[in-house]
């Protein structure tokens, strides 16, 4: 009797026990982790310098803060509607939504260097003030990982351009889409911290 | 309800939370509570509607859902004793 690799039973495919990948949540938890031991920094200078934090917000620019946050969600909601194309098998509408995330990747980043412009013209800077020092930190943190976000969008929209992905596996666009919701999530709790408690 | 009209509703209601914010500035209103109260529900939304994490996924989701409470509460206890 001939032996084929043909007449071995295959197994379904095991579901994976999170969406995504492993590989995202440890970079998921990594980054929340981080972000929270900044959080804790807050909290610190915020109670060791309280008359900083209370002037603080008012020196930032609150309409490049306010436009951030809504480019953020706005970003967010693009790559759930990319997540909710591909699973119905529409790859191009599918790239539309991801090449959309990633614009407002890149509106958030030019926001951000208009911003950081503004505040050295009004001499918003880190030196002398707890508050302004602690703004830096936080925000220059977040940047950077939108940053590795708009390249994990970069590699899903090539990956999706070159027909990768499918209703049944496309864990890529779902990694990618994950990272971006948690850096979302990250900048939800600075807006208010940084431009809005007093 | 398609998964489209449910995911506009909730981003048009993140967009509302965050002009809440804003308007409470202006007018002096948010202080601590209120603020903390719009901020918890946006992050709730986010991680239950955009990450997707409800029922399929129970145990990444109370594990999410216990960052956003749990680490606001554990900041307040220890920068009050790094305070004190």
């Amino acid at each position: 009797m001939q032996l084929t690799l043909d007449a071995i039973p295959h197994s379904p495919p095991a579901r994976s026990p999170v969406p995504g990948n492993r590989g995202i949540w440890v970079g998921i938890f990594c980054e929340l982790t981080e972000f929270a031991l900044m959080f804790l920094a807050y909290a610190y200078f915020r109670l060791t310098f309280p008359e900083d934090f209370h002037r603080g917000p008012g020196l930032l620019n609150t309409t490049a803060g306010v436009a951030n946050t809504l480019v953020m969600l706005t970003s967010s909601y693009c790559a759930m509607r990319a997540m909710i194309a591909i699973r119905r098998n529409r790859s191009r509408a599918c790239l539309r939504w991801l090449a959309a995330t990633l614009g407002l990747g890149v509106v958030f980043l030019l926001v951000k260097a208009w911003e950081f412009n503004w505040n050295m013209a009004h001499g918003v800077v880190g030196t002398g003030n707890s508050f302004i020092a602690m703004y830096y930190y936080l925000t220059l943190n977040h940047l950077v990982h939108v940053v590795w976000g708009c390249l994990g969008l970069i590699w899903a929209l090539l990956r999706t351009w070159g027909g990768a992905y499918s209703p049944a596996d496309h864990e890529g666009v779902e990694a990618a889409t994950l990272y971006w919701h948690a850096t979302d999530l990250a900048w939800i709790v600075i807006f208010p911290l940084m431009y809005v408690l007093r | 309800m398609s998964a489209e009209t449910v995911m506009t509703r909730i981003w048009l209601l993140l967009v509302g939370l965050t002009h809440q914010c804003r308007i409470g500035r202006r007018w002096r209103l948010v202080r601590d509570r209120p603020d903390r109260t719009g901020r918890l529900a946006s992050n709730m939304l986010v991680i239950r509607h955009f990450m997707e994490l409800d029922g399929r996924f129970p145990r990444l989701h109370r594990l999410m859902n216990g960052y956003i409470v749990l680490v606001p509460a554990l900041l307040f206890v220890l920068g009050s004793v790094f305070a004190g």
